[in-house]
Order: structure tokens, then C-alpha cells, then sequence
């Protein structure tokens, strides 16, 4: 996520925003220590709530989930399982 | 003129045999086996253990004593003092006169065996209960080709070989070992194989009976991940079931048959909602009629599998229906403590990435 996207299309009108969801353990203890391992600059959210109330509200039941979101706030994408050309292809076209 | 009256006589040899041996096979209708024990399963994570129930019911002795027995193995794993939901296979197995099983379609082991109960396979394949006495001698052996794992359609090539005599309580036993010969390969491009499969039984002289099972087996996942695996079963009593009570049964295991049709491959592989609210109707119609029934752990199990299934639909749906419509808004706190709502975005290009670090 960090180079092949954020790094890649943050100056292009791209935000992108990490939801860390389904902890075991101090969730937000245990997001930043996956942050600090990965190097990760984006926003990073805590969803705390033990069932995932956010990723309820897209349909996640497993990670990784992908959303792109479009300029106009429509969902363009939503994929479960990481598929950067997918992924990158949503986004130019989002751009658009 | 010689050959033809050679071929003939060896019909006749080889007819004789089968009939000797037939007449000996212990599983008369009716006679249910009940085996206990435990196995113990080595991750890369850790161990994982389990209790093994098996129950097996002879429910009919056809032409040339091919028995049908429906076999129920249940698997009962713990994890660090937790016990997880069983596993449990039923089983209809034919087992031919001279003990030795028919192999079925793998559909039917789809249906009759936990999906992805990848542990619990090792209890699903078990060998078969019975040997003819008469071919248990000191050192003798044979090889037969037969399926070793649950999820593939292969064949492995096994050696049993007698190697003496012990004692099992008060019963006389040969010891017999079954051994895989060499690895089969489930998937070559990811090294996945099964290594190694051996069994140790101890089967009573007397009936053919296997009374105990002791099972090491060796799985490996992929290059440099390896499973081992192992499990001990011990016959603790034999039953002939009352007439009543073998009816009941016969009706509860009917009624399997019928939700086996439902479930498997065809709910599993290509699930619609139609197909699974059939499945769940004839799951909960077996928990209704035959709440007391032994089969009901086998029963509960699809019952838990098809609700996963639902609900893996359901977000599926959820998820096809999203795109094109307004992102739900939510708000919650970044790292560095400040609250965030998505809709303050608007007029960019949102990425969510939904993560979890495990």
C-alpha cells in the first residue's frame, strides 16, 4: 500500500486510509506497532469495536479489503483480496 | 484342452476362497463398533489435540457380504484448554467380505466428511475393521493400491505386513502395520504431499477385529511446512442393537443420505440461496425428528457449515450492491488520536484498506 499507492498517487488527489480492524489485543497498540514496522505514512483508523462496525458497513469479512471512492463520494471499487491492478486501474479511473 | 481346464479350475480355487473367507467376516447386521481415543496434531504454531469418537453401525449384509457400514467419527479438537466445535464425518462405506472397502466417488466423501477438516482427515481415511483371519499369518504381507487422502482423488500404494502376535486386554491380536510405500503428491508446483502414512493394528485372532489403531502421519503443506500427525483408537465395546432400536437408526440414517444429496459439492461449490435454505430445511427438520439420534454431532456441523456459507453470500451480495452507491460515512480516531470522517474527503480519491495485523 505504501509505495505502489500512497507514495505513487498522493500527489495526484489520492488519499489513502488504512482501516485496522478485528483486533486481538489493544487495537490501537497493536495498529501502530504494524504502522512502524511497515513504515507506514497514510492515515491509519482503529476500527475498535470487536465485531468490525465498519467493516460491516462495506461487506468485509476478510482482509485485505480494498474501497475506492470517487471524488463525488460513490463507491468504485470493492474488493476483497489484494489485486494492485485492480486496484490501480479503479483509481485512474476514478481519476478521471 | 489343458489350458481350458486349468483357467477352470482355478475359478473354482479362487471361488472357494472367496466363500471360505466370506463366511468369516464378523459384521453381521446390526453389530455396532464403538472406538475411542485421541489425536494429537503438530502444527508450525503448535499442537492441537483432539478426542476421536468413532461409532460404527453395520446397517446391511448384501450379496456376497458386502456390509454396509455407516461410520460416524467424530473430532473433537482443543486448542490451549479451549475446545473447538467437532468435526464429524458419517461415512456409508461398503466393506466387501474379505474386509476391504469400495472406493466411492469423491462427491460422496464431500458430503460425508467435514470440508476443509484438513486435521481431521486423518480419522476420515481410517483403514478398514475387519481381516480375514485366515490371511493373518506370521510375516506374511500383500500390497493394495488405495486412497490416502480425503481431498484428492489419488491413490497411494500401501504394504500390510503381519509381524506377530500381542496381547490387547484379554484378546489374542496379530500385529499388522500398513505403510505407505512413497509419497503422493497432491500438488506438484507447491510441493504439497503426503510423506508418509503409517499404521500399526492389532487384530483379534479370533474374529478379524481390528481392536486397536495406532496412526503416524506426515503431511507436508508445502516446501519446508510439514504437518505430523497422530492417533491412537481403541475398540472399547461391541453391541448388537435391538430391533427397535436398529430400526431408529436405519430411519436417522435415511434421512442422512437425503441432506447428503443437499450438501457437498453443490452447496459448497456454488452455493445460491435457494440451494442452502433446502439444505438448512432438511438439517433442521433431522434436529427436529431425531433430536436424541447419535448422527445429530454430524448433523450440527453442516448445519454450522451451510450458516458460514449464507453468510459468505450475503456480504458477497452486500458488496456487488455497494459499488455505484454513496460510501457509508463513518468517523473514527487515527493513530495520532485525531477523530476522522470520511465524508471530509469528498473531492478526492478515497483508497480504504481495510487491515488486520495478524
Amino acid at each position: 500500500m505504501e509505495k505502489e499507492f500512497w507514495q505513487a498517487y498522493k500527489d495526484k488527489g489520492v488519499i489513502v486510509i488504512g482501516v485496522a480492524v478485528w483486533a486481538q489485543g489493544d487495537p490501537f497498540q497493536l495498529a501502530k506497532e504494524f504502522a512502524e514496522k511497515h513504515k507506514l505514512t497514510y492515515i491509519v483508523l482503529v476500527d475498535e469495536s470487536e465485531d468490525g462496525k465498519v467493516a460491516q458497513l462495506y461487506g468485509v469479512e476478510g482482509v485485505p479489503t480494498n474501497v475506492v471512492i470517487d471524488k463525488t463520494g460513490k463507491i468504485r471499487y470493492l474488493q476483497a483480496g489484494f489485486d494492485p491492478e485492480g486496484l490501480k486501474k479503479a483509481i485512474e479511473e476514478a481519476l478521471k | 484342452m489343458f489350458r481350458k481346464f486349468a483357467r477352470a479350475t482355478m475359478a473354482v480355487v479362487v471361488v472357494g476362497l472367496v466363500s471360505l473367507l466370506a463366511a468369516q467376516s464378523p459384521l453381521q447386521k446390526g453389530l455396532e463398533l464403538r472406538y475411542e481415543g485421541e489425536a494429537k496434531v503438530q502444527t508450525g504454531g503448535g499442537v492441537i489435540s483432539a478426542k476421536v469418537y468413532v461409532n460404527d453401525l453395520v446397517a446391511e449384509v448384501g450379496e456376497k457380504q458386502v456390509a454396509t457400514v455407516a461410520s460416524l467419527r467424530i473430532f473433537q479438537p482443543q486448542i490451549e484448554g479451549r475446545t473447538l466445535p467437532p468435526e464429524a464425518a458419517l461415512r456409508f462405506l461398503s466393506v466387501t467380505g474379505v474386509g476391504e472397502e469400495e472406493a466411492v466417488p469423491i462427491e460422496q466423501l464431500f458430503s460425508e466428511s467435514p470440508p476443509g477438516g484438513f486435521i481431521s482427515q486423518f480419522v476420515t481415511l481410517l483403514p478398514v475393521y475387519f481381516f480375514p483371519v485366515a490371511r493373518l499369518k506370521d510375516g506374511s504381507s500383500w500390497t493394495s493400491k488405495e486412497r490416502i487422502f480425503l481431498r484428492a482423488d489419488l491413490l497411494g500404494e500401501v504394504r500390510y505386513q503381519v509381524t506377530g502376535k500381542e496381547k490387547v486386554g484379554e484378546s489374542e491380536c496379530w500385529v499388522l502395520t500398513r505403510t505407505l510405500l512413497k509419497p503422493v503428491v497432491l500438488q506438484p508446483e507447491q510441493g504439497a504431499q503426503v510423506n508418509k502414512v503409517a499404521d500399526k493394528l492389532w487384530v483379534d485372532a479370533k474374529s478379524g477385529l481390528v481392536r486397536q489403531i495406532q496412526r503416524e502421519t506426515e503431511l507436508q503443506i508445502q516446501q519446508g511446512r510439514t504437518l505430523t500427525a497422530t492417533l491412537n483408537l481403541t475398540l472399547k465395546g461391541t453391541k448388537k442393537l435391538e430391533s427397535d432400536e436398529f430400526n431408529q437408526r436405519l430411519k436417522e440414517l435415511e434421512a442422512i443420505k437425503a441432506i447428503h444429496k443437499k450438501v457437498g459439492t453443490t452447496v459448497m461449490m456454488s452455493p445460491t440461496k435457494e440451494k442452502l435454505d433446502e439444505a438448512e430445511k432438511a438439517l433442521n427438520e433431522f434436529m427436529q425428528r431425531f433430536k436424541d439420534s447419535p448422527y445429530t454431532a454430524h448433523v450440527q456441523m453442516w448445519q454450522r457449515i451451510v450458516q458460514i456459507i449464507r453468510q459468505r453470500l450475503e456480504k458477497e451480495e452486500q458488496r456487488s450492491e455497494l459499488i455505484g452507491k454513496e460510501a457509508p460515512d463513518f468517523e473514527l480516531t487515527s493513530l495520532d488520536g485525531k477523530k476522522v470522517r470520511l465524508s471530509s474527503y469528498r473531492g478526492k480519491v478515497v483508497v480504504l484498506n481495510f487491515f488486520a495485523h495478524w
